[in-house]
C-alpha cells in the first residue's frame, strides 16, 4: 500500500496535536511535519517532499491561501486541503480558487479525516449544496460573450452541470451516481474537475482584470 | 398685461399698406393710357348677340370709348365695335418691330379681328363666360396681316351680366411699346392679386393651426375665418375661366364678401374684448337670410339684390365695425387699437369704392380695390396676434422656469428625506438582524455552552459526555452559519446543507437516510431566519428519531401540493420506520420538543403536523407559496 506524506499547518496547538494524532494513526498517511506558521511550513516544504498539505487559512504570519498557491505552483504540485471550522461557502470557495482540492472540518473524527484525505488523493472532492448552488450561478453561460476575457474562462460540461444541480438539491455522491448511471468515482472526478475550472477561471479573471488595469501586457 | 410691440410699429405697417395702395393706383392709371401708339377713342358700335363679324350694312353707330353699358335699357349682353386706321407703310416683319393690339379694360370677354382675321380672344365665349375684368388683353399681329392703307379692326365684347359690359379705349402700336404697359397692368391686376390671395390662404391656415392648438382662444379662429372668407371672395373676382355657372359663381361672390365682413366684425369685437352675443347672433341671422335670398333670386334680380342690397348691408356692417374701433380708440389711446382703426378706415374706404364701381358710379377701369387692402389688414392683425402669442409663450417659459426651480428644490428636499429614511431603515434592519442572531444564539449555542459549563463545574469527568455537549453546540453554530448562506429561496439547498451536517450522526446511529426530494419552486422571502427555523425543526425531528424511534431508516421528502384552500404550498416531511408515536403508551416526541417545533413553524408562517403513520412517525411541515398574480 502506498503511503503519502502529509504536512499539517495549523496554528492552534491543541487542534494541531489532535489532527496530527489522527493522521499519524492512519495506515497510509505519514505526517512529515505539523507546523503553526507560514514560515515553518515553507521550511518544511523545502526540507522534504510533501504529497498533501492540510492548511488553516488564518495563520499568524500570513494567509494559508498563499501557501496553497505556492504548493500548486511547485514542480510537483502538492494537493492541498483547507482545514475549516464551518466549511462555509466563503472560506471554501476562496481556498478552491487558490487551488485547494477540498476541505476538512476541524472537529472531524479519525474516520472522517482519514477518509476525506484518501478520497481527495483518489481524485475526489467534497462539495456542499450551497457551494454547488453558488458554482452553478457562477458558471452560468454568459448571456452574450462581449468580453474577450470570458473566452479564457472555461464553462461547465453538461455532465458537470447535472452533477452540480443534484448536489445543490442535497443528493449524495452515491445517489447522484445512481441517478446519472455512473460510478461514484466518476461523480467525484467531475467535482474535482469543477474545482480545477474554478481555480483556472479565478486565475483567468485575475489575469483579465490585470490586463484591464494595464498591469500585464499581453505578448502578440 | 402684455408687452406692447415697439413704438412706431403701427406707423410702419400703415406706411407699408399705403405704399402698396399708392403703387397700385398709380400703376393702374399709367398702364391704362400708353403713349406713342394709336389710341382708338372713337369707334362704331353695334349691340346684339351674333358671333360672326357684322356686315357694313348693319346699323353701326358712332360711340366714344371708354364705353360703359350701364343703364342701357336693352340690357345688352354682347356687342361689336369696329374702326379703321390707315398705314403709310408696313414695318419690317422683325419680331421686335411687331405690332400689337392692347385692351387695358374689358368686361367681360373680348375677341379681336384684324381685316376679318381673328387675332385672339380672352377665353371661353359660351356660359360660363371667361371673365377678364382683371385681365388686360393683348394680341400681337402676325406678320402680313397689316396692310398699307386702310386696316379694319373688329372687337367683339360679351358679358354675362346684362348691362355690365365695358370697353376702354383700344391701343394699336408697336409691340415693343405696348408690351411693357400690358405686362405691368397684368402684374398689378392679376398676378399681384393672386399673390395676395395666396398669402391670405397661407396666413389663414397658419392661424387655423394656432387655433387648433389653442381652442380656447377663439379670436385666432375668427381671424382665420375672416381672412379665408375674404380670400374666397377674391377668388370669385380673379378667376378668368370660372368653373361654375355664372349664377352660382356670382352668388358665391356676393355671399363671401357679406360673410367676410360679419366674421371680421365678430373677430374685431372679440379682439377688443367686447363680447356682443346679441350682435353676433343677429349678424349671423342677417347673413343667412341674405344668402338664402340671393340663392333664390334669378338674374337680373340676383345682381340687383347683390349689387344694391347685400353690398349695402356689407357696407353698413363695415361702418359699424369701424365705428366700434373708433369709439374704443376714443375711450383709451392704444397703439394696437389705433393701428386697427386706421386699417379699418382704409379697408372700409376701399370697400366703399368697390360698391361704387359695382354700381357704375365711378370709372370702372381701375377695377376692384378692396383686395389691395388685405396686406395691410393681415399685417396689422398678424403682428398683434403673433405678438400676443409670443408674449404668452415667453410668460409660459418664465413660469416653467420658476416651476422647474421649485420642483428641483422640492426634489432635493425629498431626496434628503429619502436618504435619511433609508439610513434609518438600514439601521432598523441591522438592529433586527442583531436581535435575531442574539435570539438564535440564546436559543441554541448559548444555552448549550452554559449547560456544558455546568456539566464541567459539577465535576463531570466523562469526556465522552463533555465532547457530545460541545459538539452539539458546534453543530448548532454550523446550522446558524449554514442558514446565512445565500440560496436564492431554494429550500432544497438549505435541506442539502442540513443533510450534510446531520447524516454523519444518522450513520453512526445505524440509520439510513432516504432522500426523496422533488423539484420545488423558488420560495420568495426565504431568508436566513426561515432557513434556520426549518433546519431546527428537522434537526429536532431527527434528534427524536435517533433517541426514541428505534428505526433504521429516515426518509426526507418534499413535494409541491395543493392545500385545502386550493393554494399551492411546499410540503416537507421527515419520517422514520420505527415504532410510531404512541406504541406502548410512550410518546416519542417529548412535549418540549413538540412545543418548540410548533413555535418555530408559527414564526415562519408554516403549518406543522406530527403524526403516527403506522410503523413510523412523520413530522410534516408545509410552507405557503404566494398566490400567482
Amino acid at each position: 500500500m502506498p503511503t503519502y506524506s502529509v504536512l499539517l499547518v495549523e496554528d492552534d496547538a491543541h487542534t494541531r496535536t489532535r489532527l496530527a494524532r489522527l493522521i499519524g494513526a492512519h495506515p497510509q498517511l505519514d505526517l512529515s511535519a505539523a507546523v503553526g506558521s507560514c514560515l515553518a511550513a515553507r521550511e518544511a516544504l523545502a526540507r522534504a517532499t510533501t504529497d498533501v498539505m492540510l492548511v488553516d487559512l488564518g495563520l499568524p504570519d500570513g494567509s494559508g491561501i498563499d501557501l496553497i498557491q505556492e504548493g500548486r505552483r511547485a514542480a510537483k504540485p502538492i494537493e492541498a486541503m483547507v482545514i475549516t471550522v464551518f466549511g462555509d461557502e466563503r472560506h471554501v470557495l476562496s481556498a478552491i480558487e487558490a487551488g485547494a482540492s477540498g476541505y476538512l472540518l476541524k472537529d472531524g473524527d479519525s474516520a472522517y479525516i482519514g477518509e476525506s484525505i484518501m478520497q481527495m488523493l483518489a481524485g475526489g472532492s467534497p462539495i456542499s449544496a450551497p457551494i454547488a448552488r453558488h458554482l452553478l450561478r457562477r458558471f452560468q453561460p454568459p448571456a452574450s460573450a462581449t468580453l474577450d476575457g470570458e473566452a479564457t474562462v472555461p464553462g461547465l460540461t453538461q455532465r458537470e452541470r447535472e452533477v452540480l444541480e443534484l448536489v445543490a438539491k442535497g443528493f449524495s455522491y452515491a445517489e447522484i451516481a445512481g441517478a446519472l448511471t455512473m460510478s461514484v468515482h466518476t461523480v467525484t472526478t467531475h467535482v474535482k474537475s469543477i474545482y480545477r475550472k474554478l481555480e483556472v477561471s479565478s486565475r483567468g479573471a485575475a489575469v483579465f482584470e490585470a490586463v484591464q488595469l494595464g498591469l500585464i501586457r499581453l505578448q502578440k | 398685461m402684455h408687452i406692447k410691440p415697439q413704438t412706431g410699429f403701427q406707423w410702419l405697417i400703415l406706411l407699408c399698406g399705403m405704399a402698396v395702395l399708392v403703387f397700385v393706383v398709380v400703376t393702374l392709371e399709367q398702364t391704362a393710357r400708353p403713349d406713342g401708339v394709336l389710341a382708338v377713342s372713337t369707334a362704331q358700335f353695334l349691340p346684339g348677340e351674333r358671333s360672326d363679324i357684322p356686315t357694313d350694312a348693319s346699323a353701326w353707330r358712332n360711340q366714344a370709348l371708354a364705353h360703359d353699358w350701364a343703364g342701357a335699357e336693352a340690357g345688352w349682353r354682347a356687342a361689336w365695335y369696329r374702326f379703321t386706321f390707315s398705314l403709310d407703310r408696313v414695318s419690317d416683319p422683325e419680331p421686335d418691330r411687331q405690332w400689337a393690339v392692347y385692351l387695358p379694360t374689358v368686361h367681360m370677354n373680348a375677341a379681336v379681328y384684324l381685316n376679318g382675321e381673328l387675332l385672339g380672344h380672352g377665353g371661353r365665349f359660351n356660359d360660363p363666360l371667361a371673365r377678364n375684368a382683371d385681365h388686360p388683353l393683348y394680341f400681337t399681329i402676325p406678320a402680313g396681316h397689316l396692310r398699307v392703307g386702310d386696316n379694319r379692326l373688329h372687337v367683339h365684347v360679351k358679358t354675362d351680366v346684362p348691362g355690365s359690359g365695358f370697353l376702354s379705349p383700344v391701343y394699336v402700336g408697336e409691340a415693343a411699346i405696348l408690351a411693357p404697359f400690358y405686362e405691368t397692368r397684368l402684374f398689378v391686376k392679376a398676378t399681384l392679386k393672386q399673390f395676395i390671395t395666396l398669402g391670405m390662404v397661407v396666413a389663414a391656415v397658419f392661424m387655423v393651426v394656432l387655433w387648433l392648438y389653442r381652442r380656447d382662444d377663439a379670436v385666432y379662429g375668427w381671424f382665420a375665418l375672416t381672412i379665408l372668407l375674404w380670400a374666397v371672395h377674391n377668388v370669385t373676382l380673379i378667376v378668368v375661366d370660372i368653373p361654375l355657372p355664372s349664377r352660382v359663381w356670382d352668388w358665391l361672390r356676393f355671399v363671401s364678401v357679406l360673410w367676410f365682413i360679419i366674421a371680421a366684425l365678430v373677430f374685431v369685437k372679440r379682439f377688443l374684448g367686447q363680447r356682443a352675443a346679441l350682435l353676433e347672433r343677429s349678424l349671423i341671422g342677417v347673413g343667412i337670410m341674405a344668402s338664402l335670398a340671393l340663392a333664390l333670386a334669378t338674374p337680373p334680380w340676383l345682381y340687383r339684390l347683390g349689387e344694391r342690397v347685400t353690398d349695402s348691408i356689407t357696407l353698413v356692417i363695415g361702418a359699424i365695425l369701424v365705428g366700434c374701433v373708433v369709439r374704443d380708440q376714443l375711450r383709451r389711446y392704444d397703439a394696437e387699437v389705433f393701428l386697427i382703426m386706421m386699417t379699418g378706415l382704409v379697408v372700409f374706404g376701399l370697400g366703399a369704392y368697390d360698391v361704387l364701381v359695382v354700381n357704375h358710379m365711378v370709372d370702372p377701369q381701375r377695377g376692384y380695390l378692396l383686395l389691395y387692402g388685405a396686406p395691410m389688414f393681415m399685417l396689422s392683425f398678424a403682428t398683434i396676434l403673433l405678438g400676443r402669442y409670443l408674449h404668452a409663450l415667453t410668460e409660459a417659459e418664465t413660469l416653467q422656469r420658476d416651476l422647474g426651480e421649485r420642483v428641483e428644490a422640492r426634489s432635493e428636499a425629498l431626496a434628503r428625506d429619502y436618504d435619511r429614511l433609508r439610513a434609518l431603515e438600514r439601521r432598523q434592519v441591522l438592529v433586527e438582524e442583531r436581535e435575531r442572531i442574539m435570539r438564535d444564539m440564546h436559543d441554541g449555542i448559548g444555552g448549550q455552552l452554559v449547560s456544558t459549563l455546568a456539566l464541567i463545574e459539577c465535576g463531570e469527568t466523562d469526556t465522552k459526555a463533555l465532547s457530545v455537549a460541545v459538539r452539539r453546540a458546534l453543530d448548532d453554530l454550523r446550522l446558524m452559519i449554514d442558514s446565512l448562506e445565500e440560496v436564492d429561496g431554494d429550500l432544497l439547498t438549505v435541506l442539502g446543507a442540513w443533510r450534510q451536517r446531520v447524516e454523519p450522526y444518522l450513520v453512526s446511529a445505524g440509520l439510513r437516510m432516504d432522500w426523496c426530494v422533488q423539484e420545488l419552486p423558488r420560495l420568495p422571502d426565504f431568508g436566513p431566519q426561515k432557513a434556520l427555523h426549518v433546519m431546527r425543526i428537522l434537526q429536532e425531528a431527527v434528534g427524536n428519531i435517533i433517541k426514541h424511534a428505534a428505526a433504521d431508516a429516515v426518509t426526507v421528502e418534499t413535494r409541491l401540493e395543493a392545500g385545502p384552500d386550493g393554494a399551492e404550498r411546499v410540503w416537507v416531511a421527515v419520517q422514520d420506520n420505527g415504532r410510531g408515536l404512541c406504541t406502548g403508551g410512550v410518546s416519542q416526541v417529548p412535549g418540549r420538543g413538540l412545543y418548540n417545533m410548533r413555535r418555530r413553524a408559527r414564526a415562519i408562517g408554516a403549518g406543522l403536523a406530527v403524526e403516527d403513520i403506522g410503523g413510523g412517525t412523520r413530522v410534516a411541515l408545509w410552507l405557503p407559496l404566494p398566490r400567482p398574480e
